[in-house]
């Protein structure tokens, strides 16, 4: 079984004035599939190098238990695939073979395990091909099965689709999905494409500003976001947040108010203030007043595409604002409609910190 | 009256035509979107509109004027460009002055529609900053700031949300269409150039489909998004497209229908009257499959799934049939593991294309 762990990392580019990275702790203690997910400049990349070992960083970083702070990247258990396709000027079958052409096995050994690693990516039919002159999706897929040939245990991808043509994305995505599925390893994969990271991996650290904001299941991100910028982040449009006030054991928005879910009784009973976040799929809507159902405008309907559709509602007096997704067939722009908040699915952060109250 | 008509407009760089005989007509108060992937001809298309670049071959009219030999600007066109082009050593608040500067406007007028215009667009408080002191998102208000304070006729706008990250792009479509249907924007011809349906389908009143040089189709954003009006609207408008299967009309012991495969085929007695051809294509919208018999009548339809990628809307379910490729889509994310899927489909959700004019026929009507 393979392991990383990272205990306290930390990384500054210019002599400890600001830090690229901050505090990371983050364990991920079996092969599977990890994505590293967040906007230009969250650290993510700073992150992955530092785990290849090309950077250098504050604190400890350990693959199954070994300190590798002074093992150089030649000797850890690695590949990596960069945002842009490298390949050597030569044909493809020799790429492939380069990074085992020193190793201790017949060349009838070597041979088949490229033919094996062409035959899983489909590069069958361009060994010959002389790779610097491939398209970018090629080039892509010849650099992808060179991280592949030498069996390291884990497997580190730097946005590898964002310099691909957007209708080969497809494709290539689909390939890394197959070798996901064929290979024990630790994947892990760096983006600020959300589809890519539910669609390529099962956990995910959601990162912002140097810090780690959510390492969690997917499920469980989407679900019930630690922070609101993980709640922002993900999802398209992202989370509804709204600014409520406790009065009289309920929770009060100006012109509506809800009943406090059991699960934030006791921090709702100390503290007066605090933020609501809520799902823009979960509403469910009535055309017709209804107990507790409240009465929002509908003042503009996108179509998103799919059958897919956004409502920008307005609450009663006008002092709240929701996004609402869904097929909503029979709702149109400028009407009146009730709104149902199901309890189970409200989320209540702290007003200042904007974490999650557990 | 500001009409926007374009007749047999024709391009060709270094031999390679990039656009083929386009004749269009915008009207003025409708937002018309171009829509076409990259290398469509949409750009060349707004350069020769607004003039910076001159077609071969082909008119221009704005109202009964032809504009065709006037030069850029006199033409009252305000255009924005993809790469905003913001002067990096100006202040916001002089690269939105810019087009007003440019005319010698009086600086008192200056300010008051710079101002007018940074409030419209949200950016009062960055109008000291330069283009590097902000972020992408600002910068394209900026540039909006710049083309939309010229009193132009037409306004013509290059993808302005490509350049930016997703997140910005959601809040954006909303904001951009807000902004371009201030009160001042009603009597102009907007025309926005788009890669993708959903910029298209929501924001414009109408949809100029341009596929490598050529229209492929014009008309009605909506109506169109809801009812395909034909086999290459059907291939080109939707993303994924739409699915498409040839078939065949055939007649076995009195029973007319239309054979796709033993899965895949219509009743088709009842239209008999309508169905003059021996072949069709049939249609079918990616989010309309079932995953399990909910109802009596559904088809059963076994695809090979290839990928399934998680969106936090859906799930895009890359298909194949026969070969094929397809793509189904459902409204909330799931995981499925790649090989045989057996999916379920409503018979009337079926679209009837000719398959020689490629011309909607009919919606199926469930006589299954």
């Amino acid at each position: 079984m393979s392991s990383i762990e990272l205990k306290n990392v930390s990384c500054s580019y210019d002599g400890g004035k600001t830090y690229a990275l901050k505090n990371i702790d983050m364990s991920m203690d079996k092969e599977g599939r990890y994505s590293l997910l967040g906007p230009s400049g969250c650290g993510k990349t700073t992150l992955l190098k530092i785990i290849a070992g090309i950077l250098e960083y504050e604190g400890e970083v350990f693959f199954n238990g070994e300190n590798m702070r002074d093992v150089p990247i030649e000797e850890r258990d690695i590949a990596m695939v960069f945002q842009s396709p490298v390949v050597y000027p030569m044909t493809v079958y020799d790429n492939l073979i380069f990074p085992i052409r020193r190793k201790n096995s017949s060349m009838k050994e070597k041979e088949k395990k490229v033919q094996e690693i062409a035959d899983l990516l489909g590069l069958g039919s361009i060994l010959k091909a002389q790779a610097h002159k491939l398209g970018p999706a090629e080039m892509q897929t010849v650099a992808l099965g060179r991280s592949l040939i030498k069996d390291a245990k884990i497997l580190l991808l730097d946005e590898p689709l964002t310099s691909i043509e957007a209708e080969k994305r497809l494709i290539l995505r689909t390939k890394i999905k197959r070798i996901q599925e064929e290979e024990q390893k630790i994947f892990i994969y760096v983006t600020h494409d959300q589809t890519e990271a539910l669609t390529l991996s099962d956990k995910i650290a959601v990162m912002d500003d140097g810090r780690i904001v959510q390492f969690d299941t997917k499920e469980r991100i989407y679900d019930r976001p630690a922070h609101l910028f993980v709640g922002y982040f993900m999802g398209s449009p992202g989370m509804n947040i709204l600014e409520g006030k406790v009065k009289a054991g309920r929770m009060h928005f100006r012109d509506f108010e809800l009943p406090i879910p059991p699960e934030y009784k006791e921090y709702l009973a100390k503290h007066g203030e605090f933020k609501l976040g809520m799902r823009p799929e979960n509403f469910i809507f009535s055309k017709t007043e209804k107990k507790d159902f409240f009465l929002f405008n509908c003042i503009d309907i996108q179509e998103k595409g799919e059958g897919v559709r956004v409502l920008y509602l307005k609450s009663k007096d006008g002092y709240n604002e929701l996004k609402a997704v869904g097929t909503f067939a029979d709702i149109k722009a400028g009407e009146k409609v009730w709104v149902h908040f199901p309890i189970e699915e409200l989320r209540v952060y702290d007003k200042k910190s904007e974490q999650i109250v557990a | 009256m500001a009409t926007l008509r374009l007749e047999g407009i024709e391009k060709s760089f270094s031999g390679n035509k990039v656009l083929n005989d386009i004749s269009i007509e915008i009207e003025e108060e409708t937002f018309t979107v171009i829509l076409g992937p990259a290398g469509a001809g949409k750009t060349t298309l707004l350069k020769i509109i607004s003039g910076t670049l001159k077609p071969d071959k082909g008119k221009i009219y704005l109202g009964d004027r032809d504009i065709t030999a006037v030069r850029p600007r006199d033409r009252r066109i305000a255009m924005i460009s993809q790469e905003y082009n913001l002067y990096p050593n100006l202040t916001a608040y002089e690269n939105i002055a810019s087009p007003l500067r440019a005319e010698k406007a009086p600086g008192s007028e200056v300010d008051k529609k710079v101002k007018k215009q940074a409030d419209i667009l949200g950016i009062s408080d960055l109008l000291d900053k330069k283009p590097h002191e902000l972020s992408g998102g600002q910068c394209q208000r900026v540039a909006l700031g710049r083309a939309l304070i010229k009193d132009a006729d037409i306004y013509l706008l290059d993808e302005p949300l490509t350049g930016l990250d997703y997140k910005l792009r959601e809040g954006m479509t909303h904001e951009l269409k807000e902004i371009l249907s201030a009160e001042h924007l009603k009597k102009v011809v907007l025309l926005y150039a788009a890669p993708n349906y959903e910029e298209a389908i929501s924001m414009s009143e109408k949809t100029i489909l341009l596929i490598n040089g050529n229209i492929l189709w014009q008309g009605d954003t909506i109506d169109a998004y809801h009812t395909p009006p034909n086999i290459d609207f059907a291939k080109n408008f939707y993303s994924p497209p739409m699915n498409l299967f040839d078939c065949k009309l055939k007649e076995k012991d009195g029973e007319l229908s239309l054979y796709v495969s033993d899965e895949i085929n219509l009743k088709a007695n009842l239209l008999k009257k309508e169905l003059v051809e021996n072949e069709y294509v049939l249609g079918l919208k990616t989010y309309t499959f079932h995953f399990e018999q909910k109802e009596e009548g559904l088809m059963a339809i076994t695809f090979n799934l290839t990928l399934a990628d998680v969106t936090p809307a859906g799930t895009v379910l890359h298909l194949e049939y026969k070969g094929k490729p397809m793509s189904g889509f459902f409204h909330y994310p799931k995981d499925f593991k790649r090989g045989p899927i057996k999916l379920f489909v409503r018979p009337q959700d079926f679209f009837i294309f000719g398959k020689e004019n490629g011309k909607l026929l009919m919606k199926y009507r469930g006589v299954q």
